[in-house]
């Protein structure tokens, strides 16, 4: 029993360091050396955090309701757009529309031949899915990072989230229903990974966050404010949902299939950002770019 | 940033179906610019085209002008009068009927015929500068328009960033320029002195103050500016007691000669605009090169020859003739202005500058009515200023009395002009410059007020009359006071205002 849970435990921190590795890594090495195409005008402001919770909460509920085609096609044109966005200062325009038509459609395709019994179907699936997922929240981190969105801006939003996250997994469930209801769909927005025959699932709004953070704690403090996300992430995000709250709840004669990682990282995100902040301004994107670009 | 999409939205809206300008929703994307220059430290793609700070192409400033057309149609009667004197339909308008109209003259506006527009709200009076001073009207929304669109501006032809320190000795008698200046130094985030026409003594005091608190954008007039380049000199001062980055001059010509040495003393390039209440909002800035920029998204310019009246030809004499758009004049719109003042226009094709996506003329040479005509010798109020500021005894700035006689053109200059040169030196320097002058007068010091007129001069008048007894704030009959205490926002009347 003990073995078991041991092996549980090791295989769910691996795989949660492991994405959030590709993801924190490769948003810092986006915001390192490629520029977005900016809007003429505006910055990522205060102000911009109220659309940001106000989807949050109504993502969910249209998620739920809207059938599963409509959801399938809607939410294949919000990837489509993404990498459009994100691969665009990369590759030139017909390899950034090949590529991502391949990922989408290869995501499609998979989907389909897992329900025909084929069995490599299920393991590419989650191989492109996942491709897919970090593909997107190292752009998603960048347009905001990239747009003005700033340390501060992160701080209060992940310390929202970290209520919102608790409230809608053990208070309301529903966290657990979308994921099931997700579940079903050719684009399913978790990460999934097996190690050692078993499986675990992160959601895709804490990488983001994880990777938001990480690049504008970079952005704002320099070297110093990514070493500290990166800890934070590893602590905080990895190791307390894997195995502190799990080894709290085994405590407590308590179970629980779904762990809020932002309970434990909101809270953490906000005394870090307290902390950096005493010791100096955060840097505009100017300013970053005169201290870090060559 | 949401927030600013949105407000594109609306401005690319008005712009498409000929609104109006909302002042708050212009105000906020002047905000916006703000915030994108201090945290990216440049704009987005096509911020040019969007703040107006590119030329029309050819439909949308015919559009533009048929939209200026048909409200002027629906609402002045002056112009109503004008099209059915010559049989102009609005609603079938061409830009090539325009040259059958003629243009709209200072003395009808001094007439004070019909020009304001039935159904706007006149809000704010505010008066050209001159001998004889016009009368514009503008409504709430034009009033509060204007930093913005100053504001817009400043950013599309880049001229001040962000956090400046605006130093400002123009007069502080026009409460539309005063409040446009404060309005707009909010909007940019920047720090303001509005000190006025003071003496240039106490102006210097003020620019001297060394590090992040010293200005760094001085706005004036070449005259003053003149005066505080003298007073600098005499204390010995150079660019490293200054921190400023640009000087900022409009009202006056600008010579060259003025423009290097003041560059040479403040280590700031100095700038020159062009600007009137009449064409207001619309204007020019003068390039590195020396063209005049012409603000063609705000109005349609037009070069028309002072002898025929006709589109001028590339390097004749011409008057500008301007036409703001609506919706930038809502209540005294007015079409085809002659400004008076004198231009060559340039071959577009020619221009190589910064500004050279805008179209540009030769630098104001000075007013019709001030041109001199000596058999085939036209000499304008430039030419004049160029040669006198470019004298060795640095006379500046250029005060001259010029008159046409049979032998040619007599001149009259303060006898600081003269000093240590002989006549005949003074008129070799003219003759170099091509000025048919036949006799150079010297006038005494006490008598330089009779020469031209400057607008640094207010300090002295100034001055002088505050020796004498004068009436109160409240005696006073110029209502310059109660204007400004009615339409100036609250939170700048700290104080009560005294104004001289």
């Amino acid at each position: 029993m003990a073995a078991t849970l041991f092996a549980q435990t090791l295989s769910s921190v691996l795989s949660t360091a492991a994405i959030a590795c590709a993801c924190v890594g490769g948003g810092l090495l986006y915001f390192r050396y490629v520029r977005m195409p900016r809007p003429p005008l505006g910055v990522f402001d205060s102000s911009d955090l109220a659309p940001l919770l106000i989807s949050l909460f109504l993502l969910p509920v249209f998620y739920l309701v809207l059938p599963p085609l409509i959801l399938t096609i809607l939410l294949a044109l919000t990837f489509l757009g993404t990498l459009q966005t994100g691969l665009s200062p990369l590759l030139p325009r017909l390899l950034v529309w090949g590529t991502a038509l391949t990922l989408l459609a290869a995501i499609v395709g998979t989907s389909q031949l897992e329900h025909t019994g084929w069995a490599p179907a299920a393991a590419l699936h989650l191989v492109a899915n996942d491709a897919l997922l970090i593909f997107t929240v190292i752009i998603a981190a960048n347009i905001n990072t990239q747009y003005g969105m700033r340390f501060v801006h992160v701080a209060w939003y992940s310390l929202l989230l970290g209520a919102y996250d608790a409230f809608f997994i053990w208070v309301i469930p529903l966290t657990p229903l979308l994921s099931m209801r997700l579940a079903g769909l050719a684009f399913n927005l978790s990460f999934g990974m097996t190690l050692d025959g078993y499986q675990n699932y992160l959601g895709i709004g804490d990488m983001l966050m994880f990777t938001l953070v990480t690049c504008t704690a970079y952005k704002g403090f320099g070297r110093h404010g990514a070493i500290s996300a990166i800890v934070i992430v590893a602590l905080f995000g990895v190791l307390a949902p894997t195995v502190g709250v799990p080894a709290l709840l085994t405590l407590l004669h308590m179970q629980a299939r779904f762990i809020p990682v932002q309970f434990t990282f909101g809270p953490a995100v906000f005394v870090t950002w307290l902390r950096l902040s005493r010791g100096a301004p955060e840097n505009t994107m100017r300013q970053w770019e005169k201290s870090y670009s060559h | 940033m949401f927030g600013t999409g949105i407000r594109i939205q609306r401005l690319q809206l008005a712009t498409l179906f000929g609104r109006p300008l909302n002042p708050g929703n212009m105000k906020a994307l002047v905000r916006a610019a703000t915030h994108t220059l201090e945290e990216f430290g440049s704009f987005g793609d096509d911020v040019q085209q969007l703040l107006g700070g590119t030329a029309p192409d050819e439909d949308m400033a015919e559009l533009a002008l048929k939209r200026t057309i048909k409200y002027l149609a629906r609402t002045s009667l002056y112009y109503q009068k004008l099209f059915a004197a010559h049989s102009l339909q609005p609603e079938k308008f061409q830009k090539a009927h325009l040259a059958r109209l003629p243009v709209t003259t200072k003395a009808a506006l001094l007439a004070q015929q019909d020009f304001l527009a039935r159904g706007a709200h006149p809000f704010l009076s505010v008066r050209s500068s001159g001998r004889f001073p016009v009368e514009i009207w503008l409504t709430r929304e034009e009033a509060q328009l204007r930093p913005a669109l100053a504001g817009m501006r400043a950013y599309t032809l880049h001229l001040y960033e962000p956090r400046s320190y605006f130093h400002v000795n123009l007069s502080l008698l026009s409460p539309l320029n005063t409040y446009t200046l404060l309005e707009m130094a909010d909007l940019l985030d920047a720090r303001i002195n509005l000190q006025g026409l003071v003496s240039p003594v106490m102006s210097l005091n003020q620019l001297l103050t060394t590090g992040a608190q010293a200005p760094m954008v001085l706005m004036t007039y070449p005259g003053y500016l003149a005066e505080l380049l003298q007073a600098a000199r005499a204390r010995g001062l150079g660019p490293r007691d200054f921190n400023l980055r640009c000087i900022d001059c409009s009202g006056e010509i600008l010579s060259s000669s003025l423009a290097r040495a003041a560059m040479q003393t403040f280590g700031a390039p100095v700038r020159e605009s062009y600007g009137m209440t009449e064409i207001d909002p619309a204007g020019a800035t003068v390039c590195r090169e020396g063209h005049l920029h012409l603000d063609a998204a705000r109005a349609l310019f037009e070069t028309l020859s002072l002898e025929t009246g006709a589109p001028a030809a590339v390097g004749d004499l011409a008057t500008l003739v301007v036409t703001p758009y609506y919706p930038y004049r809502l209540c005294m719109p007015l079409l085809r202005y002659d400004t008076r003042d004198v231009v060559r226009p340039i071959a577009q094709e020619a221009l190589n500058c910064e500004l050279a996506h805008l179209p540009a003329t030769s630098p104001i040479l000075g007013r019709a009515e001030h041109m001199l005509t000596v058999g085939n010798f036209r000499v304008t109020t430039r030419d004049l200023v160029e040669a006198i500021e470019s004298l060795p005894t640095q006379p500046w700035p250029a005060r001259f009395h010029a008159s046409v006689t049979p032998r040619g053109i007599a001149l009259k200059l303060p006898a600081r002009a003269f000093k240590g040169l002989s006549s005949r030196e003074l008129l070799a320097h003219f003759w170099e410059a091509r000025l048919p002058i036949c006799s150079i007068e010297s006038v005494p010091v006490e008598q330089e007020r009779m020469l031209r007129p400057l607008r640094a001069d207010q300090w002295r008048y100034q001055v002088q009359e505050q020796e004498e007894p004068r009436p109160s704030v409240q005696q006073q009959t110029c209502s310059t006071h109660e204007r400004i205490m009615r339409t100036w926002p609250r939170r700048y009347l700290l104080k009560p205002l005294v104004v001289s």
